[in-house]
């Protein structure tokens, strides 16, 4: 388990390294995209797209499983009292258990769309005939590794439930031991 | 039928600490699934993540949050305090008038009010202690002038209450200009008004010599262009809320790495944080429509503005219900999640009474910085305890007047909606 936490743990960050890098990416093109506009009046043709398409989902959907590792998803936290005991642990669970189908749902159109568009050669309307498929395989990606990261935060808690031990919970969904940056 | 048990959904989830977005999206799901089966599920899931994403409006979100981190990277708030205090120590409450400008600088150049709160504890508390303020006041002060950022544009939540809403978000970050000015005032009034009244909780202290004054005046350079890359940008119709986002964000980049403080470390913690903090807010955008869409399909957003709009009661008097809602809101909620849980029905019904939704949408933000002063949830003031060490009971004692002046100014701006509407009126298109 912790072998698998690890090796999820590195895909974390490799995910998070890309999105930080589309980020800064979107701030660069849209900077240069409007000194050239008005400086040069030659505005890139081709930044709208590649931002609206590829660049924005890249940076939400690579960087889901890290910040749900990190408990970086805002809670109403009323109950914190009640944090770690059985009764939340199980209403955790459930909680947890419904939003893995959702979550399964998500991955199942988007894998769907994914390979129809990729099949179909599917491509958008514009000067540069932008490939439709690439934000849907960012998606399944994102939304995969959040699904294995949330199986893995149900499964910590059914231990934890079932064993009477303490639940660990240090501010985000990791495991019992994971390294907190 | 359908509606409650969605909506019992949502709260069971809420209260069993689910996170928020996960909240929604489950309710929404179960809904849908209750009112047209896993098709209707499915049709809705197939379209709403990526044409939720790809928006290119959306980006002015992790570029306000992209500036805000660069900001703190720079340290360049930190003396903004500094600068205030040589100009204003020697007055009554001077170092306390001083934290409400720097609040208002801060908030003029990073959307964050926890990073204000958390800035203008570790400099302006110490000062003030060191001075012999009272603790109460002095700790009061710093939460509530943490608040303007979230008014004063670059403000994030106004950009979400904008994507929520679908309004322009150029004239709503316009519109936060003169309420952020006046609740930087009334902060202002407020410590004097309480020096006055004990003036040992506030005294005065040395002066500064000309030449200081203006050696303070080193900080206004790149505050000034700040200012005008983001606020100017978009009023000027230079730049639209995205690109002016952008341009702001690599201003703070760019300002940051002049005063070296720019490392690898920090340049890739900026753009992972921001990263993190986008990708939450995205979730719970994505979730929100997903949750809309069951909301709409069932016509409970309809029947609740036609059963408001036949109720025999003045528009204010329902205008005031939503104030006392949003309050009550803001003592137990994040106001991220507050803006996304409410404003898709409350702003149909706002309209539908007549209310403009931009002048509304700047209430409900106030309104929110009160949220994040008031027991048991004020975020700012767990901020400021963690950073000065102060108890928590204290600084909440402090800010009590600042939420009691809060509300003067909430009903100022329902008596003189034209402080709200006025300046977006003059937008250069």
């Amino acid at each position: 388990m912790a072998g698998l936490d690890r090796l999820i743990g590195a895909l974390d960050r490799l995910f998070l390294y890309l999105a930080g890098a589309g980020l800064f990416t979107i701030m660069m093109v849209i900077v240069v995209d409007v000194v050239l506009r008005y400086f040069f009046s030659a505005p890139l043709s081709w930044s709208f797209d590649l931002i609206g398409m590829y660049l924005v989902t890249l940076v939400f959907f690579l960087a889901l499983a890290d910040t749900f590792r990190r408990g970086a998803h805002i809670k109403v936290d009323l109950f914190d009292v009640l944090r770690g005991t059985r009764l939340l642990l199980a209403a955790e669970i459930i909680g947890y258990c419904a939003s893995l189908l959702l979550f399964a749902l998500i991955l199942h159109q988007m894998a769907i769309n994914g390979i129809e568009a990729f099949l179909a050669n599917d491509v958008v309307d514009g000067t540069i005939p932008w490939p439709t498929w690439p934000p849907y395989i960012f998606g399944s990606v994102g939304v995969g590794l959040l699904i294995i990261r949330v199986v893995l935060a149900t499964i910590n808690r059914i231990i934890a439930l079932l064993s009477g031990r303490p639940f660990e919970q240090k501010g985000g969904d990791q495991l019992a031991g994971e390294h907190m940056e | 039928m359908i509606v409650a048990a969605g909506i019992i959904i949502l709260l069971l989830l809420l209260v069993f600490g689910m996170p928020v977005a996960f909240a929604l999206g489950v309710a929404g799901m179960v809904g849908l699934w209750l009112k047209g089966g896993l098709d209707m599920v499915l049709g809705i899931l197939r379209a709403t993540p990526l044409s939720t994403t790809s928006s290119y409006e959306l980006i002015t979100v992790p570029m306000f949050m992209l500036m805000a981190e660069f900001i703190i990277v720079s340290r360049i708030a930190e003396e903004l305090f500094d600068s205030a205090k040589v100009w204003l120590g020697r007055t009554p409450a001077g170092l306390a008038i001083a934290t409400a400008l720097a609040g208002a600088g801060f908030g003029a150049i990073s959307g964050s009010s926890t990073a204000a709160a958390a800035t203008l504890s570790g400099t302006s508390i110490p000062a003030m202690i060191r001075h012999n303020y009272n603790p109460r006041l002095a700790s009061g002060v710093v939460a509530i002038s943490g608040t303007l950022a979230m008014l004063i544009p670059p403000s994030i939540a106004i950009v979400l209450y904008g994507l929520i809403a679908q309004l322009s978000i150029s004239k709503l970050l316009i519109a936060g200009i003169i309420p952020g000015l006046l609740v930087t005032l009334v902060i202002a009034l407020t410590v004097l008004v309480l020096a006055a009244i004990n003036p040992s909780h506030a005294p005065a202290v040395s002066s500064y010599s000309l030449r200081e004054k203006v050696a303070s005046l080193r900080i206004v350079g790149p505050m000034v262009a700040l200012i005008m890359l983001v606020t100017g940008c978009i009023y000027l119709g230079i730049a639209t809320p995205t690109e002016a986002a952008s341009l702001g964000a690599f201003g703070a980049m760019v300002i940051a790495a002049m005063r070296r403080r720019l490392t690898w470390n920090s340049f890739c913690n900026a753009l992972f944080s921001a990263s993190r903090t986008t990708c939450m807010i995205v979730l719970i955008i994505i979730c929100a429509q997903v949750f809309g869409y069951y909301f709409t399909l069932t016509g409970f957003t309809q029947e609740l503005v036609s059963y408001v709009g036949n109720l025999d009661v003045s528009r204010w008097f329902i205008f005031l219900l939503i104030v006392l809602l949003y309050l009550v809101l803001g003592c137990f909620l994040d106001q991220v999640a507050i803006l996304f849980l409410t404003v898709p029905v409350v702003l149909p019904v706002v309209t539908a009474l007549g209310f403009d939704p931009i002048w509304f949408g700047i209430i409900i933000i106030i309104t929110a910085e009160v949220g994040l002063v008031t027991p048991p949830v004020g975020l700012n003031v767990y901020v400021v305890s963690a950073y000065s060490k102060i108890p928590v009971k204290d600084i909440f004692i402090g800010v009590t007047p600042h939420v009691i002046a809060h509300m003067l100014v909430i009903l100022l701006l329902a008596m003189f909606p034209a402080l709200v509407m006025w300046l977006p009126s003059t937008i250069v298109q």
